[in-house]
C-alpha cells in the first residue's frame, strides 16, 4: 500500500527550481554589493532608508522566481501527467509548498537585511516595517501562485507579475509625488504592496499590512482551487 | 510571397489567440489611464495631462520593454513548446519564419500603439486639456518612447529565445531589461563607458519632470536613441539567425545574412559616433555644474566686492540682432551702433563666456578684438568717434537660458548678447545656506542702464515671443533695456492690461496669481521704506527653473517684464498666488535683484529670513545666539534680539535702515 | 522517382548516429527498423532535409538533397516523430497553412485540406482547436498534413503509435493506397507489424549501417534454421527461460507454448518451425 505523501522533501522542492532558486540569492548578494560599494555602505554611511528602500522593493518581487520554480516542473514540462498523478496531497502541494518557501524566503531577506544594518549607522527596524516586509513577501509568493496556476505557464506569469508590478509602483510612487500639496488623503487606497519600500503617505501602516495579508489569503486560495483541478492543470 | 503570407498570417493567428498577452497589455494600459486619471486629477477638478503623461511614460516604458521580452521569448520558444519544429524545419518557408515572426510582433505593437494613442488622447479628451492640441506631439512621444523599445524588445527577447533553451532565460530576461531601463547604471561599476547606459536607456535620461514650456517635443536624439536599440536587436538576430543556419544556408542566403547583420551593425556604429545620446543642451545639471565651477574661479580671481565692474565708455545707440537658431546652438551678427565718450582705446563689452565672436567689422575694415571669460574687447579705431561695428558670434547659453531644438529661453538680462561694460555675469555661491533657504540665483541681472533701440529678427522653426514689439514673423523691433527671446509651446494673452505669455495648460492661471502678488510687493515696499514696484506688464512663464543652473526664485523682475517659473504652476498648482506671494520669494526678486548688484548674495536671505521673522511669524530665535557665516552677523542678531524682547517696532526700523543700508553698500560702488 | 542514399554518415558532438548508410529507394512503402537509438530518427531527419549529411549524398531525379533542400521540401510530406501543433489553432488552420508553405495552389488548397481530413477521419472535427484533440486525433492530424500538397516522398517516424486498432487499419488502408500512386513512402517503426501489412521493402538499421532487405520475406529468413518450437510443462519453462532466448509464448492452462531462437536445436523437445518477420528482426539485430 503506497504511502500518502504530505509533502515532498525540501530539499528535493529547492533542487528542483534550478536557476529559479539561485537567482534571487544571486540578486540579493548584487543588492548587497551595491548598498556595501555603491550607496555608502564600505564606509558605514549607508542610511536605513536606502536599505529599507531597496530591500522593500526587490526583496519582495524576488520571491517570484522561487514559487514559480516550484511549480515549474509541474506545468511546463513533458513529465507533467506522471508528476499529477502522484499521491500527493493537493493542499500541501499547494498552499503548504507555497507558505514553506516563503517562510525558508523569508528567514533568508531577515538574515540579509540584519547583514546590511551592520554598515549602516542607522539601527533599528521597527516590527511594523518587518511585519509589512512579511505582509508584502508572502502577497507576492501568493500573486505567483495565483497567476502561475492560472495560467500555467513561466511565460505568462512573469509578464503578469512585471506588469501588475510596475503598475502598482506607478501608482504609489505618483500618489508619494503627490501627496502633501494635491491629493487629498481620500485618495489613497491602502492596497500597497511596496508598502516597505515606499509608505503611503496618509495610509496606516497596519492597516496595509492588514489588507496585503487578506488578499494574500485570497490569492493562496484561488490559486489553491486551480491546483485542486489536476484536469485543468494538464490541459 | 504566398508562403510568407501564410506564415505571417499563422504567427500573427498565435499573438492574436495568445490571452494573457493581451491582458498584460491591457493591465498595462488600465494602470496608466486609471492611475493617472486618479492622481494627476487636482483637488480644483483640472487635470495635468502632461504631468501624468510623462511621468507614467517614465514606467510604462518600462512595462512594455519587459511585456516584448517577454513575448519574443514566447514567440522564439511556441514551435518548440508545440512540438511543432520538426516539422516547421521540413517545411518550405523555414528561413522566413524569422521575418514573418517580426512582422507579426510589429502588428501586435502596432496594435499596442494605436490603443495607448487612443487611451491618451481620449483621456485628454475627456479631462478637456489644452496638451490636446498637441496631439501630435504625444502620438509621435509614444511612438518613440513606447513603440520603437517594444518592437526592439520583441525581437532581442525572441534572439534569447532561441540561443538560451533553458528557463534560466528568465532571470537573465530580468537583467536584460533593467539594461534598457533608465536603472541601467550598474553597468558602469563594470566599467562600461557611460555612453553606453544612455545609449542602451530606452526610457527617458533624465528624471521626467513634464516642462509645459517644451511640451512633449521628442527630439532627434531621443529618435536615434531608440532606432540604435532597434539597430542592435536587427543586428543580433542576424548574427543569431547566422549561427543557428549557417551551415544549412546556400551560398546566396549566407552572403545575404552576413550582408544583413553587417549593415545593421555598421548602422548602428555610425549612429554612436555621430551622434551624442544626451546633448549638453538637454542636461541641465551638467550645464549647472560647469557654470558653477567657472563662476567660481572667477571668484577667487576677483573676490566679489572688488570692484571687478566698470562703465562703458561708450554708449550703444542701437543693436540690431540676425540670429539663426540651430538646434543647441545659435550664430547671429549683431550691429551695435557705438558713439564714444572721449578717447577710446578698446570698447568693452560682456558677452557670455558660451558665446564666441568669429568676426568684429566696423564698414569693411576688420577690427582686433579680444574675448576672456566673460569679457569682449574691440579695438576701436581711435579716429572715429561713432560707427556700426559688425559681430559675428556663434555659442550657447550655457546654464543662463535655454536653446534647444524645441525651446528657446534668451532672458533680456542675461548676456547672450553683448552688453556694453565690463560687468559680473554671475556670482556662485554653494555653501550652507542661511537659515535653510535656498541658494540665490547663480545669474545677475545684467539690464542696460539706459533703455536702447533693438531691431531682432530670428530664423527659426520655432515660434518666437519677445518683449518687444513684433513687426513680422519672428522679427521685433523696439526700446528697451534688453530683449527677451520665448520660444516653446506657448500661446499669448492679453488680460487687464498684461501681456502673458505662458504655455496653453497654464495661462489661464497666471491672471489668478497676480493680484496677491501685487498686494504683496505694495506690502513689503512699505515696510522696507522703498518705493514699490508695479508688476510690470510683460508676463512670460519661462522654465526658469531649469535655465539657470537649478538655483532660483520662482520669478525675475526686469524693467518690463515679470518671468514666472512654469514649474510652479505644476507643483503648486490651484496654490501658485499663495506661494509666490510669500516675503522669502517677494524680496529678494523685487528688492534685490531687480537690478544689478555685485553683491554678496546672502544679503537677501537674511533679508528675507529677518524679515518673515518680523512680520510673518516664522521663528529664527534660536539663531540668534548661534555664529553666522557671513558678515551680516552683527545686524542680524541685534535685529532678532528685539524681536525677542519685544520691541518689535524697533525691530522694523533696524530692519527697514539694514535694507537701505545694505542695498546703498553692496552695489559694487556704481551707485553714485 | 527511385531516392539514392549514398554513404551518408552523420555524427553529433560525441556519438556517430550514422556509420555509413547506403540505400535505394524505389517507389512504394519502404520500412526502416531498427533498435532504439541505432540512428532511424537521424536518417529520417536527414531525409526530410532537417539535418545535413556530414559526409555522402542523396539524390533523386538529379535533386541534391544538400544542394536543393528547398525544392526537396516542396515535394516532402513529414510526419515527425514528436508531433505536436500549436493548441490555440484549429485543424483545418494548420492543414491550409501547411499547405500554403507547400505551395499548394490557393484553388486547390480547400480540396486537398478536405480530402486529407476526410482520409484521416477528422472533418468533423476540422474547425475545433487542436488543443482539445485526444493524443489519436493530433496523431492523425500529423499524417494529414504530411499528406498535403501531394507529396511525392512521405517520410513517416511511428505513424500508428497512438493509433487504436480501427485507426491503424485504417491508416495502412490509406498508405497502401498512396504507394500505388509512384510515391516512395518511408515508414521507421517498432512495430514490425506496420511493415509486415504494408511494406514492400525494408531495411533494418544497426549501429549505424543499414541493411536493405528486398520483402520482409527476406528479413524472415535470416532467421532460417533458427526458430524452434517448444511446448511442455508450465513448470520447466522457468528453466527454459534461462537457458535460451525466447521470442514468444503462450500460456495454454497448465502447458505452456514458446518460440525459441537458437542457432542449433536446444533439445529434444523442440521442432523447427518458420520463422515470423519479427523472428527474422530479432536475429539480425541480435547478431
Amino acid at each position: 500500500m503506497g504511502r500518502r505523501m504530505t509533502f515532498p522533501p525540501l530539499w528535493l522542492d529547492l533542487r528542483t527550481m534550478g536557476w529559479n532558486f539561485s537567482f534571487p540569492l544571486v540578486a540579493h548578494l548584487g543588492i548587497v554589493l551595491y548598498l556595501y560599494l555603491g550607496q555608502g555602505g564600505r564606509v558605514g554611511m549607508l542610511t536605513e532608508k536606502t536599505i529599507l528602500g531597496t530591500i522593500g522593493l526587490w526583496s519582495p518581487l524576488l520571491i517570484t522566481f522561487w514559487i514559480v520554480g516550484l511549480y515549474q516542473d509541474w506545468f511546463e514540462s513533458d513529465g507533467k501527467e506522471a508528476l499529477l498523478a502522484l499521491p500527493y496531497k493537493s493542499w500541501a502541494f499547494g498552499i503548504g509548498r507555497v507558505l514553506r518557501t516563503t517562510a525558508l524566503y523569508g528567514f533568508f531577506v531577515w538574515g540579509i537585511t540584519r547583514l546590511l544594518f551592520l554598515f549602516s549607522s542607522d539601527r533599528g527596524v521597527s516590527q511594523m516595517w518587518w511585519t509589512i516586509l512579511a505582509a508584502s513577501i508572502l502577497f507576492f509568493a501568493a500573486l505567483a501562485f495565483f497567476t502561475v496556476a492560472l495560467t500555467r505557464r513561466l511565460v505568462f506569469t512573469y509578464m503578469l507579475v512585471a506588469v501588475f508590478s510596475l503598475g502598482e509602483w506607478v501608482r504609489v510612487y505618483s500618489t508619494s509625488l503627490r501627496v502633501g500639496y494635491s491629493v487629498p488623503s481620500d485618495r489613497t487606497v491602502a492596497f500597497n504592496p511596496f508598502q516597505a519600500a515606499s509608505p503611503l503617505p496618509g495610509a496606516n501602516p497596519l492597516r496595509v499590512a492588514l489588507i496585503l495579508f487578506i488578499v494574500s489569503l485570497l490569492l493562496l486560495f484561488l490559486g489553491q482551487l486551480f491546483v485542486n483541478r489536476r484536469e485543468y492543470l494538464l490541459k | 510571397m504566398n508562403v510568407f503570407a501564410a506564415l505571417f498570417r499563422m504567427e500573427w493567428r498565435l499573438f492574436r489567440r495568445d490571452l494573457f498577452l493581451w491582458l498584460a497589455q491591457i493591465f498595462l494600459l488600465l494602470y496608466y489611464t486609471g492611475a493617472g486619471w486618479y492622481y494627476y486629477r487636482y483637488p480644483d477638478g483640472t487635470f495635468d495631462a502632461g504631468g501624468m503623461f510623462k511621468l507614467m511614460s517614465y514606467w510604462l516604458s518600462m512595462g512594455v520593454v519587459m511585456i516584448g521580452l517577454l513575448a519574443g521569448v514566447l514567440s522564439a520558444r511556441r514551435e518548440h513548446v508545440a512540438h511543432f519544429d520538426e516539422i516547421m524545419s521540413s517545411l518550405p518557408g523555414d528561413a522566413l519564419r524569422p521575418f514573418a515572426k517580426l512582422l507579426a510582433w510589429a502588428t501586435v505593437v502596432l496594435i499596442f500603439f494605436l490603443s495607448a494613442s487612443v487611451a491618451t488622447l481620449g483621456l485628454q479628451w475627456l479631462e478637456n486639456s489644452s496638451l490636446l492640441r498637441y496631439w501630435s506631439d504625444t502620438v509621435s512621444y509614444l511612438a518613440v518612447f513606447w513603440v520603437l523599445p517594444q518592437l526592439s524588445a520583441g525581437i532581442l527577447g525572441y534572439v534569447l529565445g532561441m540561443l538560451v533553451t533553458s528557463n534560466w532565460i528568465y532571470p537573465l530576461i530580468l537583467l536584460v531589461w533593467l539594461t534598457l531601463t533608465p536603472y541601467n547604471g550598474w553597468l558602469e561599476w563594470f566599467r562600461l563607458p557611460h555612453a553606453l547606459t544612455l545609449w542602451l536607456n530606452q526610457g527617458e535620461i533624465v528624471y521626467p519632470v513634464y516642462i509645459s514650456y517644451e511640451g512633449l517635443a521628442v527630439n532627434a536624439v531621443d529618435f536615434w536613441r531608440h532606432i540604435f536599440l532597434l539597430l542592435l536587436s536587427l543586428s543580433l538576430l542576424a548574427v543569431s539567425l547566422l549561427i543557428r543556419r549557417l551551415r544549412d544556408r546556400t551560398w546566396k542566403e549566407r552572403i545575404g545574412l552576413i550582408t544583413y547583420a553587417v549593415l545593421f551593425f555598421v548602422g548602428m556604429l555610425a549612429l554612436v559616433v555621430k551622434v551624442n545620446p544626451y546633448p549638453e543642451g538637454e542636461n541641465v545639471a551638467l550645464l549647472g555644474g560647469v557654470d558653477m565651477r567657472y563662476y567660481e574661479t572667477m571668484q577667487q580671481r576677483s573676490p566679489l566686492g572688488s570692484s571687478y565692474a566698470r562703465l562703458p565708455s561708450f554708449s550703444v545707440q542701437q543693436v540690431v540682432l540676425d540670429v539663426e537658431h540651430q538646434g543647441y546652438r545659435m550664430t547671429y551678427t549683431a550691429e551695435l551702433g557705438i558713439q564714444t565718450r572721449g578717447d577710446v582705446d578698446w570698447l568693452e563689452f560682456t558677452l557670455y563666456h558660451g558665446y564666441t565672436v568669429q568676426e568684429a567689422k566696423i564698414g569693411e575694415q576688420s577690427l582686433p578684438w579680444e574675448q576672456e571669460g566673460d569679457l569682449l574687447r574691440i579695438k576701436w579705431p581711435g579716429e572715429k568717434k561713432e560707427g556700426s561695428i559688425v559681430l559675428r558670434v556663434e555659442g550657447s547659453p550655457g546654464s543662463g537660458g535655454v536653446l534647444k531644438p524645441q525651446a528657446i529661453y534668451l532672458p533680456s538680462g542675461f548676456p547672450w548678447y553683448p552688453v556694453p561694460g565690463k560687468w559680473r555675469v554671475a556670482e556662485s555661491i554653494y555653501t550652507q545656506p542661511a537659515f535653510g533657504y535656498q541658494i540665490p540665483s547663480l545669474f545677475l541681472n545684467l539690464e542696460l542702464e539706459e533703455p536702447t533701440y533693438f531691431n531682432i529678427s530670428v530664423s527659426s522653426p520655432l515660434k518666437i515671443y519677445s518683449n518687444l514689439s513684433e513687426t513680422g514673423a519672428n522679427a521685433f523691433r523696439g526700446t528697451a533695456s534688453g530683449p527677451t527671446l520665448l520660444a516653446g509651446k506657448l500661446v499669448e494673452a492679453r488680460v487687464n492690461g498684461f501681456r502673458i505669455v505662458a504655455p496653453p495648460d497654464q495661462i489661464n492661471r497666471v491672471p489668478a496669481v497676480l493680484a496677491p502678488l501685487q498686494e504683496s510687493i505694495k506690502r513689503a515696499g512699505g515696510r522696507l521704506g522703498t518705493s514699490t514696484y508695479p508688476i510690470p506688464s510683460n508676463i512670460f512663464v519661462t522654465p526658469l527653473y531649469s535655465a539657470q543652473g537649478g538655483l532660483n526664485f520662482p520669478f525675475r523682475v526686469y524693467h518690463d517684464e515679470l518671468h514666472l517659473d512654469e514649474g510652479i504652476f505644476r507643483i503648486y498648482y490651484g496654490r501658485e498666488g499663495d506661494y509666490l506671494a510669500q516675503s522669502r520669494d517677494i524680496l529678494p526678486a523685487f528688492y534685490w535683484y531687480n537690478r544689478y548688484r555685485e553683491s554678496d548674495g546672502y544679503a537677501p536671505f537674511f533679508l528675507a529670513a529677518v524679515y518673515e521673522q518680523i512680520y510673518d511669524k516664522t521663528s529664527l530665535s534660536s539663531y540668534v545666539d548661534q555664529p553666522m557665516p557671513t558678515t551680516y552677523q552683527k545686524a542680524v542678531q541685534e535685529i532678532l534680539l528685539l524681536e525677542r524682547e519685544g520691541k518689535r517696532d524697533e525691530a522694523k526700523e533696524k530692519l527697514s535702515a539694514w535694507y537701505k543700508s545694505l542695498t546703498k553698500a553692496a552695489t559694487g560702488g556704481l551707485e553714485q | 522517382m527511385i531516392i539514392q542514399i549514398e554513404r551518408v554518415k552523420k555524427a553529433f558532438k560525441k556519438k556517430t548516429a550514422l556509420e555509413d548508410v547506403t540505400l535505394t529507394l524505389k517507389p512504394g512503402i519502404f520500412g526502416l527498423l531498427g533498435p532504439n537509438g541505432a540512428g532511424k530518427t537521424t536518417l529520417m531527419r536527414i531525409l526530410a532535409t532537417i539535418f545535413r549529411p556530414d559526409r555522402g549524398s542523396i539524390t533523386a531525379d538529379g535533386i541534391d538533397w544538400t544542394r536543393d533542400a528547398h525544392r526537396v521540401r516542396t515535394m516532402l510530406g513529414y510526419l515527425p516523430q514528436d508531433f505536436g501543433v500549436f493548441r490555440n489553432v484549429t485543424a483545418r488552420e494548420v492543414l491550409v497553412y501547411i499547405g500554403t508553405l507547400k505551395g499548394v495552389a490557393r484553388d486547390q488548397l480547400k480540396h486537398q485540406v478536405n480530402a486529407v481530413l476526410d482520409a484521416v477521419n477528422l472533418t468533423t472535427h476540422a474547425d475545433k482547436k487542436v488543443g482539445t484533440f485526444s493524443g489519436g486525433m493530433r496523431r492523425r492530424l500529423g499524417i494529414a498534413q504530411a499528406l498535403l500538397g501531394d507529396p511525392k516522398l512521405i517520410v513517416i517516424d511511428e505513424p500508428t503509435a497512438g493509433l487504436d486498432p480501427e485507426e491503424r487499419v485504417r491508416f495502412r488502408l490509406l498508405l497502401r493506397r498512396l504507394a500505388q500512386e509512384e510515391r516512395v513512402v518511408i515508414l521507421s517503426t517498432h512495430i514490425v507489424g506496420d511493415v509486415e501489412a504494408v511494406c514492400d521493402q525494408l531495411a533494418v538499421i544497426k549501429k549505424g549501417k543499414a541493411h536493405l532487405f528486398a520483402s520482409p520475406e527476406e528479413l524472415a529468413k535470416v532467421a532460417d534454421g533458427q526458430i524452434w518450437r517448444w511446448v511442455g510443462d508450465i513448470r520447466d519453462y522457468a528453466l527454459l527461460e534461462e537457458k535460451y532466448r525466447i521470442v514468444s509464448s503462450v500460456s495454454r492452462g497448465s502447458t505452456m507454448e514458446a518460440r525459441i531462437l537458437s542457432d542449433t536445436q536446444p533439445s529434444e523437445a523442440v521442432e523447427p518451425v518458420a520463422p515470423t518477420l519479427e523472428e527474422g528482426y530479432l536475429a539480425w539485430v541480435g547478431e
